[in-house]
């Protein structure tokens, strides 16, 4: 009662092309358009991480092409208006954090029923500037110098 | 008679195997052949609606930045965009034929 050969073969031979195509995958001998499409899904998803490690799979084995620069613009455009929401809320958390001890903020921040207030935003501000430090590594992991490419 | 009955269930049992064989190598290997055996043709469909995926993707940028839909935008404001985007703004340009 074992599976019929031929039928053992076939499954033999999906499960070899799947992993040769993983393989292949994986290190960037797809077609281009193939990375491209999933940075770009990817980044429709807010996922940056993936987002960028496709496109950087889409010239590592291929020549940059018109496509894949305006997809790193695209992903660094993307970056860039995350980290310039982050520093406008940064900006403003600041300013009722640290006011100049002249103005009414000032004053409002030394009372005691505050506090609790001031911690939230306090912590807030670093989750932002925790955030902001991640987006600028991402935005200098992209506009890494990319390899020589190898083929076409 | 007998011998349909004994070929039936000799096909059913192989068919089981073949299914048990076929799901124990996914859970272990964690891949699927079958949809191994489709991103051949998944890669030339990806090839082909990149394109639109590209404008798309900029219209999303377009959108966060000036806070409207792309066709919406003033002259100037897709003056800006095609400041800080050259690229994306060419490729625009060209895919939608401004």
């Amino acid at each position: 009662m074992v599976p019929a050969l031929s039928f053992l073969a076939k499954v033999l031979a999906g499960l070899i092309t799947a992993a040769g195509l993983d393989q292949l995958t994986k290190h960037g001998y797809m077609p281009q358009a193939t990375y491209i499409k999933a940075a770009l899904k990817a980044l429709e998803k807010d996922d940056l991480d993936e987002a960028i490690r496709n496109y950087k799979l889409s010239v590592k084995k291929w020549r940059p092409s018109q496509r894949s620069e305006v997809t790193a613009e695209i992903i660094s455009s993307a970056i860039s208006l995350r980290l310039a929401k982050l520093e406008s809320r940064l900006a403003e958390l600041q300013a009722i954090l640290h006011p100049p001890w002249y103005s009414l903020q000032y004053w409002r921040n030394l009372l005691p029923k505050n506090r609790d207030r001031l911690e939230q935003l306090r912590q807030e501000q670093e989750g932002f500037a925790e955030a902001m430090r991640v987006l600028q590594k991402l935005q200098a992991k992209l506009e890494e110098n990319d390899k020589v490419p190898q083929g076409n | 008679m007998r011998k349909i009955a004994k070929t039936t269930a000799a096909g059913g049992a192989g068919f089981l195997a073949g299914l048990l064989l076929e799901k124990g190598l996914e859970s272990l290997t964690g891949l699927d052949f079958v949809d191994g055996l489709f991103a051949v043709s998944g890669s030339i469909l990806a090839a082909l609606s990149v394109n639109r995926d590209l404008v798309e993707a900029a219209a999303r940028n377009i959108e966060q930045m000036f806070g409207k839909d792309p066709l919406e935008i003033t002259e100037s404001e897709w003056r800006q965009f095609k400041e800080t985007n050259p690229k994306t703004a060419e490729w625009l340009e060209k895919a939608l034929k401004v």
